[in-house]
This record gives C-alpha cells, structure tokens and sequence, in this order.
C-alpha cells in the first residue's frame, strides 16, 4: 500500500493542483500549485469549507465524495474575485482525489496568484495557453493598428481624389459626386461656368509659375465671394464650375458672379510683379429643373458663357 | 508573412542607427515606400533588398548585419514583446533550447503564413547542444546566433556558439558552461503592462 506521503509527492509532481481528502471528506494533503490558490493552510478542514461546490448539486447521500467520484465539479472560493475551479474526483483505494484547473481563466488566475512555469506540469497546457493569449492579443493589436492606418490613408486618398492639387478646390470628378449629392436634396440651385480671359498671355508673358499663382489666386476670389455650401470646382486650366446652392432668387446669383468678375478684374500682385486678368461668366439657375437635367444645365452655362466672351468679355451672362 | 521579417528589419535599423540611415535604405533598394507593414505580405525578394541595402549603409558583411538583427530583436525595450514570447519557450535556457524545435509551429499557430525554417535540436552530451537550422529563409541562423547569445544572458546562463555550415544545412554549436552562471532577467508570465511594439 502506497503511503500518503509518497502519494502526496507524486501527485504534487504530477498535477500540483489536486488535494487528498478522506472518507469524512476532512482535507488531508494540497497540492504545492493549490496551496498558493487557497492562500492558507487547509490540511486538516473539511473539503466542502474551503471549496464551495458550486455544480453539480449533490442530492444528499451520506458520503458526498461518493457520488462526486469520478464526476467533473465546479467550485467557488471564499476569497475574494477568484475565479472558479473546474475539477475532477476519484477514489484511490479509501481516500478522494481532487484535481483542478483553472479553466478558460487561466489568465487571470496566474497574474492573480503571482505563478510561475514550475506551477504546472510540462503535460499541462497552461503554458501554452499563456504564449497563445499573449501571442493572440499582440498579432491583434498589430492588425488593429494596420486597419486604422489603411483607413487613415483611404481617407486621404478620397480627398486627393476629388480635389484639384494646385487650388485647393474640387475637381471635375469632386464636382459630380457633389453635384449629385446636391441634387438629390431637391433645391434649387445655380451653375456658374468661369472662364479667364486671354490666360495663355500671362503663362507665355510671365511663365507657368506666374499662371499657376493667378489660377490660385482666382480659386481664393471664389471661396471669398461664395457661400461656404456653394460648391466650387476648377475643371482644368483656366476653367472653372461654380454651384451657388439652394439659390431661387435670380438676384442673388447676379450680384455673386458681378462680385466675382468685378474682384478677378482687379490687378494681382505676383511673386514676379503684377498683372492684370478678367473672367467671363455664364450664370443658369435650374428653376424646377432636377438632377437628370445637370448635363443640358452646365450646356447652358456653357452657351452663357460664349455669350459672354462674344459680348466683349470680362462679364456675366445669366439664363433664367 | 514576409511583412514580419522586413518590419523587423526596418525597426532595427531605425532603433539602432537613426530615421537617416534607414532612408538611406528605402532609397538604396529603391523601395518606393518609407515603411512596411508587419502584417501584409511583401516578395521575399525585397528582403533580399533590403538586406543588401542595410549592409551597404552600415558597410559591415552580412552575417554580422544579420547576427546584430538577432541581438536587437531580443534586448532592445522596443521588441520586449518578443523577448516575452521566447521567454515561454522553458523556465531556464537548457529548456528553452530544447524547446526551439516548436518555434516554427508556435509561430504557425499565431499567423499561420509565417513559416520559418524547420529548426533542429539535438544534446550531444550533457553540456554540448547542436541546432540544425532548416532552408528557406536566406540568413536565418546568424539572426538566430544573435538571439540565442543574448536569449542565455536572459536565462542567466553563460554558454558559447559556433555557427558552420553542415551537411543538412547551417548549424550552430552551443555549448552550455553554466546554466545558472548570473541572476538573468525577471520573466512574469503575465505582461506587467500593456506592451507595445514596432
């Protein structure tokens, strides 16, 4: 017959998480991992005072130990948020062993109780459990940190792609997304297409970095006079797309593009001296006219435009 | 997982030699791009590259390059993540050695398309280890000399490496003249704090 003290040691070195118990169910012997758990000493105290048996519920023989042998049990410690056990018991000739784990909470467990690698047997997957949370959180965290990176960068992918590099404004294609978005609301609007007068003089005269700075300085003019809601789009060299938004009174657009032509009109101090522009305006207010009719709209800006130029330029013209 | 192995490679020399020497870098192996992704995957081909770059930059030969790669990635503050995870690998360094077999499926479990060569360990005598290190990774065991000289300084212990080309591929020779030589480094199983790395 294998003495307690020999059975004590082997067990401890094989499954330090068990304690011996007795026919009256009184605690004989804890395991080295378990003592640290329980945090007092035990030996000698009756199993069901330390362990509280949480499942299954025992329906009440003589020996409780006899019909927990061989069963799975879940149990609760009296110390304060430690987590529960998961264990198991079996008769070994006239006494009960306990074996126990920390389940799905090893984590916390650990931490909890300050235990080391030499806690748990190598069979144990204690250890790997730890390395896989560990590993897990951190290849997590990385993707994380990737998605918002990549969502950053979308961000401003989107914008560049609707924005026109050199004046800040939108671009064509900002133009039409916005558009449609505008229309959709139902209000009524107007489209203003602009067109700078005898442009090419001042990129020929005064070279293409003196071009670039009045096509900036035209793009500054149109965010001044405009409202913050009006939409503003340079479509490629000197040509450029107002929408003056939910717009109904023809009175209104008037004074906006007359404030627009009368403002480009005014000499521009350069990096390289001053120089001296206009812009022709075609002006159409859509009145009822919806969102299908935006192509044969920026047509009839366009016509108002010619109308514009042919009429000596340096002026608007507006359609009702 | 190629982004892994090159992010690794961008933090070392960022950490060690400066943000101007690794731009020397993206500009020498004509990356097009100032920073990897640790997480998308990349050709291996460019860490050829890049390899190639480092050396060039810090004008040192390849295995030396590669074994300091090993030393920072296991003692730098900015890696401490990684020190932990080889950390679980076995309570002293006897064990963890013996433990390297794994390394290549643990590191599968976690991201299963990184695959690192299949690693080797055999005791030829109580005292004397031999580490056969696998194909498909060009360079691996000098970065893994790096780590495993500093991995035994971690455990405490003092031991000796030699690194030769074997029949099977590159082998690195340890011989272990004390596993409890110095106190080595506290290892908690659970992180102090919210680690961060990269």
């Amino acid at each position: 017959m294998v003495e307690l003290r020999e059975l004590a040691d082997g067990l401890n070195c094989l499954c330090p998480m068990h304690v011996i118990v007795d026919t009256n169910g009184r605690i004989l012997h804890c395991g080295t991992t378990l003592s640290k758990v329980v945090e007092r000493a035990v030996t000698g105290r009756s199993f069901f005072e330390v362990f509280n048996l949480v499942k299954p519920r025992l329906v009440g023989s003589s020996d409780a130990f006899e019909e927990l042998d061989g069963q799975s049990i879940v149990v609760d410690l009296a110390q304060e948020k430690a987590p529960q056990l998961k264990g198991l018991c079996a008769r070994v000739g006239d006494i009960h062993v306990v074996d126990f784990s920390f389940g799905i909470s090893v984590v916390e467990a650990v931490k909890l109780y300050g235990l080391t690698a030499s806690d748990f047997s190598p069979t144990d997957q204690t250890m790997g459990m730890l390395y896989l949370f560990e590993a897990k959180s951190l290849a997590l965290e990385e993707f994380k940190r990737l998605s918002s990176r990549l969502e950053g960068a979308k961000r401003v992918a989107e914008v560049e792609a609707h924005t026109d590099a050199l004046t800040g404004l939108l671009n064509r294609r900002g133009l039409e997304n916005a558009l449609r978005e505008a229309l959709n609301r139902r209000d009524e609007f107007a489209v203003m297409q602009l067109d700078l007068d005898h442009f090419k003089a001042v990129n020929d005269g005064l070279g293409h970095a003196a071009g670039d700075e009045v096509l900036v300085h035209v793009g500054q003019i149109l965010q001044k006079e405009t409202r913050k809601h009006d939409l503003l789009c340079r479509n490629g060299g000197d040509e450029f797309t107002v929408v003056l938004t939910n717009i109904s009174k023809r009175k209104v657009a008037e004074e906006i593009g007359n404030r627009i032509v009368a403002e480009i009109k005014k000499p521009m101090t350069l990096r390289s001296g001053s120089c001296r522009v206009s812009a022709s305006l075609g002006t159409v207010l859509s009145g009822s006219r919806n969102a299908s009719n935006v192509s044969d709209l920026l047509q009839e800006a366009d016509k108002a435009l010619y109308a514009s130029k042919a009429a000596g330029r340096g002026r608007q013209t507006l359609v009702a | 997982m190629q982004g892994l192995v090159n992010r690794a490679i961008q933090c070392f020399v960022r950490d060690i030699y400066g943000l101007d020497t690794w731009n020397q870098v993206v500009e020498e192996a004509q990356l097009g791009f100032s920073s990897f992704e640790a997480m998308l995957d990349y050709d291996p081909s460019v860490t050829d590259r890049v390899v190639s770059a480092v050396q060039a930059s810090l004008s040192k030969p390849r295995s030396v390059v590669l074994e300091d790669l090993g030393t920072y990635l296991v003692s730098h503050a900015n890696m401490e993540t990684l020190r932990r995870l080889l950390r679980f690998g076995g309570s002293d360094f006897e064990e963890f050695l013996l433990s390297l077999d794994e390394l290549p499926d643990k590191a599968r479990l976690i991201l299963p398309d990184f695959v690192l060569p299949a690693l080797s360990v055999q005791a030829l005598t109580p005292r004397m280890y031999e580490l056969v290190v696998g194909g498909g990774m060009n360079g691996f065991s000098c970065v893994l000399m790096g780590v495993l000289r500093v991995m035994s300084d971690d455990y405490g212990a003092l031991a000796f490496f030699e690194h030769r080309d074997g029949a099977d591929g590159n082998v690195i020779q340890i011989t272990l003249a004390d596993s409890r030589f110095s106190q080595g480094r506290s290892f908690d199983l659970t992180p102090a704090q919210e680690a961060s790395y990269g």
